[in-house]
């Protein structure tokens, strides 16, 4: 048996996990941009009549920014975010290309700019935190013969029923055949 | 002195601290020589057990050598090899005449705190927030040991540090929570975790005559330890693990369960797990219990359910109908580590168990910060980590 020194690198996982938290703040902030400023929000963008959508949109930033700040694995949340940026990108191109006004045009492409910016960092931070765990199969042969017995471990079955288990850690007698049994044959 | 430091949560540090002095005539001064990360220090680090203030010092696995003692101090002599128990008691309250060691109610310095947090206090620990006394741990280079006349258990020659330091922790807390159990040979003993003090249930169930003993967790490499020392191993990311525990005992579910995870537990996606981690990102909840749940769900009537994993505070959307409904017996608490220690220190020297068997890691204590971290996220196939000083 032999005690491995560890590398004490982080690894790539690791700093995506980082990334992901980052992601769950800016989600958080967007989020509450949208709820808060639903008004001015779906002005710029020419979505007046579609608030609710815009509300929508701000409530699912958030839902996935808390969960991002929480989660111990954020991939799931990762990947609903590459999912919800999906749905923004539809959204906004789809903006775009009815928009009668230039001006909101190119500010509507500046926003799809962003958006395809964040999509990529979501989709790399994704990818990073789904990676399947390895275990070198070496390791896994070194635990195996880490019984910590002497001899194979059914061969130690019972070695230590010699030990007096203590009055207030003893199972109470209904609850146990043997004893129930002998306790009613001593009454009788 | 150089010490690890607690500053904030996710925050540990190898720093520079005043050398401890001995404060009351049955103190201890011990040079440590060997300190390990235990699971429930990674409660602190992670921010979940309340009562942490920046400056303590952490540690409650930890062994040395005696290099002062106090003036009233019988027991202990300079030079002496000494494990010191996890839990400080003083051998002398009614508590600890029971042998209820680990709420001795006399050792905890914040009784008022933790008689409001807790209803009434327990015992102090080394290193485990200021609700357990706000004593100084022993990651470190020197500890003060109060209570040294009681505590702390001589080791003889030819024992390595490695085959005992257990004995102040999780060795005992892993036997305990078998021996509450009752094992009879017919039982099946299940085990949630693989983690230390899981590894430490699988070997004292078998050796405890368990008929059967199984573990559940998700990491492979813990689980071909936990196969190691012969149990059957279930493996929640892949298999559903009411099921499995169904078909492994006929139907009837296991006479024994026992949490050993404690208040962070991990699950697949499951609905309770989720709303777990959705309440107490509010901090609408302070545990996630999905073990409790499960084993309360599964449990044989009449069986048995024990807890040594650590919970800090508040639970949610507990069934208690199924335990009230079923029978269950519930036995929890920390350990009352100076119940076990003869017993198990004359196995190991009877050659029964060698506890080194779950050390994985071994490094100096400049590098225990980043160990937490290695430890807590179960990379590089850490279980157990042992630090140098």
């Amino acid at each position: 048996m032999k005690n491995r020194k560890c590398s004490l690198k982080r690894n790539a996982q690791g700093k995506a996990h980082l990334v992901s938290r980052g992601l769950g703040a800016v989600s958080i902030a967007i989020g509450l941009m949208e709820l808060l400023g639903t008004k001015k929000v779906s002005s710029e963008l020419g979505m007046k009549k579609q608030r609710g959508v815009v509300k929508g949109y701000g409530l699912r930033e958030v839902v996935n920014g808390v969960g991002l700040l929480s989660a111990r694995n954020p991939a799931p949340w990762l990947w609903a975010r590459v999912a919800g940026d999906g749905l923004d990108l539809a959204t906004l191109a789809s903006r775009s290309y009815n928009t009668g006004s230039s001006g909101r045009r190119r500010l509507i492409l500046m926003v799809i700019a962003g958006v395809a910016a964040v999509t990529a960092l979501d989709l790399m931070a994704a990818q990073k935190t789904s990676k399947k765990r390895e275990v070198k199969e070496s390791l896994l042969a070194d635990y195996k013969k880490r019984s910590g017995f002497p001899r194979p471990a059914y061969q130690m079955r019972g070695i230590a029923s010699d030990l007096m288990i203590p009055g207030d850690m003893r199972t109470p007698a209904a609850l146990s055949p043997d004893l129930f049994e002998a306790r009613n044959s001593t009454v009788q | 002195m150089r010490a690890l430091v607690w500053h904030h949560k996710n925050d540990v540090r190898y720093d520079t601290v005043p050398d401890p002095e001995i404060e009351h005539p049955r103190d201890a001064i011990i040079k440590v020589t060997s300190c390990a990360i235990c699971g429930s220090d990674l409660h602190l680090h992670d921010g979940f057990m309340p009562g942490m203030k920046t400056g303590d010092i952490l540690g409650h696995e930890f062994m040395g050598e005696v290099v002062e003692v106090g003036s009233d101090n019988k027991k202990l002599k300079v030079g002496d090899r000494v494990v010191v128990p996890f839990t400080i008691v003083c051998g002398e309250c009614d508590q600890c005449r029971r042998g209820n060691f680990s709420v001795c109610e006399k050792t905890n310095r914040n009784q008022k705190m933790a008689d409001k947090m807790f209803g009434h206090h327990t015992a102090g620990l080394f290193g485990y927030t200021h609700l357990t006394g706000g004593y100084a741990g022993g990651q470190a280079e020197y500890v003060r040991v109060p209570y040294a006349d009681v505590g702390p258990v001589k080791i003889p020659e030819g024992l390595s540090d490695e085959q005992v330091l257990f004995l102040g922790d999780i060795f005992p807390t892993g036997w305990q929570a078998v021996v509450q159990c009752d094992v009879q040979p017919t039982d099946t003993v299940a085990i949630w975790g693989a983690g230390p003090v899981g590894q430490f249930c699988v070997r004292s169930a078998v050796m405890l005559g368990a008929e059967q003993v199984i573990v559940i967790d998700n990491v492979p490499e813990r689980l071909a330890m936990a196969e190691a020392g012969g149990a059957i191993a279930i493996n929640f990311g892949e298999e559903n693990v009411v099921e499995r525990l169904n078909d492994l005992t006929d139907g009837k579910g296991p006479e024994k369960c026992i949490d050993a995870v404690g208040m962070e537990a991990h699950a697949t996606a499951t609905i309770d797990s989720v709303y777990d981690r959705a309440k107490q990102a509010v901090r609408l909840e302070t545990d996630r219990p999905h073990v409790l749940r499960e084993m309360m769900y599964v449990c044989r009537p009449a069986g048995t359910l024990s807890v040594p994993g650590v919970y800090g505070g508040l639970i949610d959307k507990m069934p208690f109908g199924m335990v009230m409904n079923k029978g269950l017996t519930i036995r929890t608490g920390q350990t009352h580590v100076n119940r076990w220690t003869d017993d198990l220190l004359w196995r190991i020297q009877e050659g029964q168990i060698d506890p080194s068997f779950v050390i994985t890691h071994t490094v100096g204590l400049e590098d225990g910060p980043e160990m937490y971290k290695t430890f807590r996220d179960k990379e590089d196939g850490c279980i157990k980590v042992v630090m140098k000083p």
